[in-house]
């Protein structure tokens, strides 16, 4: 039985159209234009108990308000989720002890009080025993290093520490299912590493089922095998994360040395240069003529080295993106309404 | 498992109570502030009485009395609603409710009792002294059960007030930004600081009318007061006391509703 099942979830907003300047904010106060957006579009799918999925999408995506239904903030306005054997949005004290909900961008703690105050907090709100208390509370402050921060004001701490509290206040009372949404943005390097470290390890011992959204690619790369992509509120991709350069990478990388200084008068011919720096070329050839590309230019000239690579996986995506996002600008994805 | 709503309470309480040690000089010119303006009206009421010995059929240490009682009503009131219903707004515009709503425990105790504000406690003894002064220089004789009554019936109207600001608050939902709670408060605090009698006429007579039956806030102190050195009549405090409840019980409505339209700030 799937730990967060998902099947055909719609959620639509009425956003208020305000045309800029004074004019047409005076005319809005008496007669508003409204349009309809789909923020999730029908998604489906299901994860596994134990299992760590990454969730990726550009900005708007519907990736945060899926996480909200999933959490039970908001309502759906179609379509139907179990998290656990629960419905959500009936917020049923039992679901909601046993998840928890992480976003990078907010801050539950108290903020002028040690971090300490807000678990202690937390531990009545959770209703955690006393023993159980020290032991998870002691495991998390050693796993993230934190155990001479805990007596100081939240507001005094830095952003990476900040944040490890945070992770700390949302895995107290020991959650089978973790939502994550940006659990790093706006940290250092070794900021981001620490958590997301701290994550894994706390993945493998509890198999906790996790489900996290980031805009940085390491942090998926390092996290998660299987990724859901999804765009303009649509699943455009749920996989393994090797598998979307196979899907949705057009072109490859070719990278040649030329021996003896003579390189092709037009390299543009083979396909589009990315960089040129004699006697060294990288062009960009699409998929089904790469063979055919390879071969022309091994008989033509004499070539040093030669490697064939598939581009990064977060070009793929960002070009992945960029495309759907041409298409969406051509569909009618907005309907008009007007309220008097 | 229920949680135990006692203890978060107590935790909640602790926790303000930490917060406000921190900042012990704000924490003290805010006492200052709420004593000073008591003085204020003190001086106001006797600029009164210098002219006149009753005001609309109250002496002047009845009205002392009316004035000892809404101190306690208000300071009752601001010390435990007050802040609670004004950050109401605060986290639907930041999305900041998120948090409460995700919590195992009922949203609406979450939302009414995480803050305290023990700077409007200043006044309780204050308004205690002020009854007491009053009652010994009117000369009333209170009875033990006028005072049991006396303390049912603040107990009730700080309940009323907090039910209406609490769902006043509630409408940041649907209006993002709401700032007019505290406008509204002032409002409330000062209609019912007067006796009820002096609302006459036609403009008065409408306030009144609206005051206590629309949006009860007018009876608040005066109801006890009269209790205690006036005259009362049951009915009147049985539908006061069933007013509190529906406003209580619609308090709840209001939130199971406004939730459903709840969206969520982005982040």
């Amino acid at each position: 039985m799937a730990e967060i099942h998902v099947r055909d979830l719609h959620k639509n907003y009425r956003v208020h159209v305000k045309p800029a300047g004074l004019g047409a904010s005076v005319k809005s106060l008496f007669h508003r234009t409204y349009k309809e957006v789909q923020a999730v579009d029908g998604i489906s799918f299901e994860i596994e108990p134990g299992e760590m999925v990454g969730f990726l999408g550009p900005n708007g995506a519907g990736k945060t308000t899926t996480l909200k239904m999933l959490s039970g903030l908001i309502y759906p306005s179609s379509g139907s989720v179990s998290v656990m054997g629960f419905v959500p949005w009936q917020r049923k004290n039992e679901y909601r002890r046993q998840f928890a909900l992480l976003m990078g961008q907010k801050n539950q703690l108290w903020w002028d009080l040690p971090a300490n105050e807000s678990f202690r907090l937390h531990k009545e709100i959770y209703h955690i025993e006393d023993d159980l208390f020290k032991r998870v509370h002691g495991e998390l402050t050693e796993l993230l290093e934190v155990e001479n921060l805990l007596d100081q004001p939240v507001r005094e701490l830095s952003l990476g520490e900040r944040m490890k509290m945070e992770l700390i206040a949302a895995l107290l009372h020991s959650p089978r299912v973790l939502f994550l949404d940006e659990p790093t943005i706006g940290l250092d390097v070794v900021a981001q590493t620490n958590i997301r470290h701290c994550l894994q390890q706390y993945n493998q011992e509890r198999q906790v089922t996790i489900l996290l959204t980031s805009h940085y690619m390491r942090d998926i790369e390092a996290l998660c095998d299987r990724v859901l992509v999804i765009d303009h509120g649509r699943l455009v991709h749920d996989g393994l994360l090797r598998d979307i350069t196979e899907r949705f990478a057009t072109h490859k990388l070719l990278q040649l040395r030329f021996q003896n200084g003579r390189m092709p008068e037009r390299p543009e011919e083979f396909g589009e240069v990315t960089d040129l720096t004699p006697p060294r070329l990288t062009l960009r050839v699409p998929r089904e003529q790469v063979p055919q590309c390879v071969s022309h230019l091994l008989d033509c000239y004499d070539v040093d080295d030669i490697a064939i690579e598939d581009p990064s996986i977060e070009n793929v995506i960002s070009a992945l993106f960029r495309q759907t996002a041409e298409q969406a600008s051509d569909d009618v994805v907005v309907a008009e309404t007007m309220n008097g | 498992m229920r949680p135990r709503y006692s203890r978060i309470l107590l935790r909640f309480w602790k926790n303000c109570l930490l917060r406000e040690m921190t900042f012990r000089g704000h924490f003290i010119l805010r006492v200052f502030g709420e004593v000073g303006w008591v003085f204020l009206l003190l001086v106001f009421i006797e600029v009164i009485f210098s002219k006149t010995s009753h005001v609309r059929g109250w002496s002047e240490p009845q009205y002392l009395f009316l004035m000892g009682t809404h101190m306690l009503v208000t300071s009752l009131f601001e010390t435990l609603f007050f802040e609670n219903c004004w950050r109401i707004s605060d986290l639907v515009r930041k999305g900041d409710l998120d948090f409460v709503l995700v919590k195992p425990a009922n949203t609406q105790f979450l939302l009414t009792f995480e803050r305290i504000d023990f700077a409007s406690l200043a006044n309780l003894p204050v308004g205690i002294a002020l009854c007491t002064y009053a009652a010994i220089q009117g000369g009333f004789t209170i009875t033990f059960g006028h005072s049991v009554l006396f303390v049912l019936l603040i107990g009730t109207g700080v309940c009323m007030l907090y039910a209406m600001l609490f769902m006043f608050a509630l409408t940041s939902v649907w209006l993002i930004r709401q700032t007019g709670l505290d406008a509204l408060w002032f409002y409330a605090m000062s209609l019912s600081r007067y006796p009820a009698e002096i609302y006459r006429g036609f403009a008065g007579g409408t306030l009144w009318f609206v005051c206590v039956f629309v949006v009860p806030v007018l009876m608040v102190a005066n109801l006890p007061a009269n209790v205690m050195v006036r005259t009362f009549t049951t009915p009147f405090i049985i539908n006061f006391i069933v007013a509190a409840a529906v406003l209580l019980i619609l308090s709840n409505i209001a939130l199971r509703w406004a939730l459903r339209s709840y969206r969520s700030a982005s982040s």
